[in-house]
């Protein structure tokens, strides 16, 4: 198969016909495409936004009680975080492997990277639910302190996220199981998966920020 | 046999780099006490996570086969964010 | 449909947003959010009292401005109504929620001004009025992003030729109203960021729908000039304003009456 450029995607070897309405997609140095579509980054930077305002106000309020804040930090587990962190990267590179998929692999290749995308937030979704009912348990909830209600509130933001991304992977799921000829449009996809990436990134930044700052 | 496209193996090397980016900030948190400055390994503790959200975006998120503004514009806002948070954490 | 009228609707909405926030902040005096929700009651009281008169205008000002949000949210509906072709759900959520949306601006302003009305009165009372007004203005927030995420949706599902609205402010409609959904932490706090003087659930919701309206108002005003070159020489009677009755009847219903007249008024 001749690779002359950086992606070609052409029907699963073996198939004599391209899949019902596939679209081939070409990346090479001098065609550029934005993934998805531009207006799908005007809201992924309203997000983005969004999420540096918080950042920004958590290390802000930290700073007016460093104290309370490096005490209460204690509480949280960093193996668990770090255990989400891995999760999250690796859905995400599940997710981007499915969108890849799509032409080049077939449609069982990719319904098996979204599954496990979807697997990975589930057991994102687990440990958030251990780790809040350790704390509560201890009598540690929003209304503790100024940490934990930060804590809370920024996780529990990204955790809405997060589940708002696997509501569009089962929705992309379902799609694929049901009717494998039709593609999924790119554009929704590729979105879908952008989202998804957002929803590591922010996880990127919180979990230091939450769990390792000093 | 499963053939990898360029894109999905530089992903894969994203990954990877993520991972140790990962553990890396495990270990500088785990020497904290035989730092020079708290300060200093904060700024590289952040500087590491807004590496990664910067591959993430990079390789993940296809930033590198985008149109140049929209490559320049989420490394703006990378830098930014990293630039603010780490300017008020060490403000304080 | 009358576009005219439409424009007219549209364009009240941009008219109505400065005098809002002006009204709210400077006669009022709640801007930035006043009283504050860590406030004892005594110096909760203690603001009504001084600011009586500045209360009894600003709101009884935004009492009526409120009503103002209603032909913009028409006009709006109209053009959603375009995206979907009929009266369909999506044009049904919003004359819904946008009835129900005037209400919720108005109540919280009816408990401030009966602060105002006898400020004299016991301080738990009037703790409680001013909480129900905040909490009601700010926490109660969630049928604005519905109409969002409509719009947003319907902006999204647009297969038209040339769309109503352009699809970068269908995603916005998304990211503006997570903004607006910040506003249920007020709940929750008495202060810092997520109270209802806080950075997040005042100044960033206060903010991201401020940004929405005003970007509302300008697309759906682009929508219904487009809407009126495309109708023109269509039907002379629009320009001069003059309404035909018949054609404001419900359409879609699956019930085609004459083709050439469906035809006609799909815009």
């Amino acid at each position: 198969m001749k690779l002359n450029t950086e992606e070609v995607y052409e029907s699963p070897p073996g198939s004599a016909t391209p899949l019902h309405g596939a679209v081939s997609i070409e990346r090479n140095a001098t065609s550029r495409r934005v993934p998805g579509e531009p207006g799908l980054w005007v809201f992924l930077f309203l997000d983005l936004s969004a999420f540096s305002l918080l950042f920004a106000a958590y290390v802000y309020y930290r700073g007016q009680q460093p104290d309370l804040f490096e005490k209460s930090q204690q509480a949280l587990n960093p193996v668990l975080g770090s255990v989400n962190m891995f999760l999250l990267i690796t859905s995400s590179l599940l997710v981007a492997a499915g969108v890849a998929g799509i032409k080049f692999y077939g449609r069982n290749m990719e319904r098996a990277m979204i599954g496990g995308a979807l697997a990975c937030g589930t057991g994102f979704s687990i440990i958030k639910i251990i780790e809040y009912g350790q704390k509560s348990s201890q009598g540690l909830t929003p209304l503790t302190n100024d940490f934990f209600m930060h804590y809370y509130v920024l996780t529990g933001i990204h955790w809405i996220h997060l589940m708002i991304g696997m509501g569009i992977l089962i929705f992309f799921y379902l799609r694929v199981r049901a009717s494998p000829k039709t593609s999924i449009g790119r554009t929704f996809l590729e979105g879908g998966a952008c989202y998804w990436h957002m929803v590591d990134l922010v996880w990127i930044v919180l979990f230091p920020l939450l769990y390792l700052l000093k | 046999m499963v053939i990898v496209v360029p894109q999905l193996k530089k992903q894969a090397i994203a990954w990877v780099v993520l991972i140790v980016g990962g553990v890396a900030s495990w270990i500088l948190v785990k020497n904290e006490n035989t730092a020079a400055s708290l300060h200093l390994l904060v700024a590289v503790l952040l500087f590491i996570a807004f590496a990664k959200v910067y591959l993430v975006g990079r390789y993940f998120m296809h930033l590198n086969t985008a149109p140049a503004g929209l490559h320049i514009a989420f490394t703006a806002y990378v830098i930014g964010t990293y630039a603010a948070v780490t300017g008020i954490y060490l403000s304080a | 449909m009358n576009t005219r009228v439409q424009l007219i609707c549209a364009r009240l909405g941009l008219i109505f947003i400065l005098p809002f926030f002006a009204a709210w902040g400077l006669i009022a005096g709640m801007i930035p959010p006043r009283p504050a929700p860590e406030l004892a009651k005594s110096e909760v009281a203690k603001f009504y009292i001084e600011n009586e008169l500045g209360v009894l205008f600003g709101m009884a000002i935004l009492l009526w401005l409120s009503i103002l949000v209603a032909p913009p949210l028409a006009a709006l509906t109209l053009q959603v109504k375009r995206i979907e072709g009929e009266f369909g759900p999506l044009t049904l959520i919003l004359i819904i929620c946008s009835g129900a949306l005037i209400v919720t601006f108005i109540y919280p302003e009816l408990f401030w001004i009966t602060g105002a009305f006898r400020a004299d009165r016991s301080p738990d009372a009037i703790m409680v009025l001013n909480d129900l007004g905040w909490l009601g203005f700010m926490g109660v927030g969630q049928l604005f992003v519905l109409i969002q995420f409509v719009v947003g949706f319907g902006t999204l599902r647009d297969k038209q030729q040339s769309p109503v609205f352009p699809r970068w402010f269908g995603y916005s409609c998304f990211g503006l109203g997570i903004g607006v959904g910040f506003g249920t932490l007020v709940f929750f706090f008495h202060e810092g960021p997520f109270a209802w003087n806080g950075l997040v659930s005042f100044w960033l919701v206060a903010t991201e729908f401020g940004i929405w309206w005003i970007l509302m108002c300008a697309m759906v005003i682009r929508a219904i000039n487009r809407q009126a070159s495309k109708e023109k020489g269509h039907d002379k009677k629009d320009r001069a304003g003059y309404v035909d009755v018949q054609e404001m009847s419900l359409e879609g219903d699956g019930y085609r009456e004459d083709p050439t007249k469906e035809a006609a008024s799909q815009t």
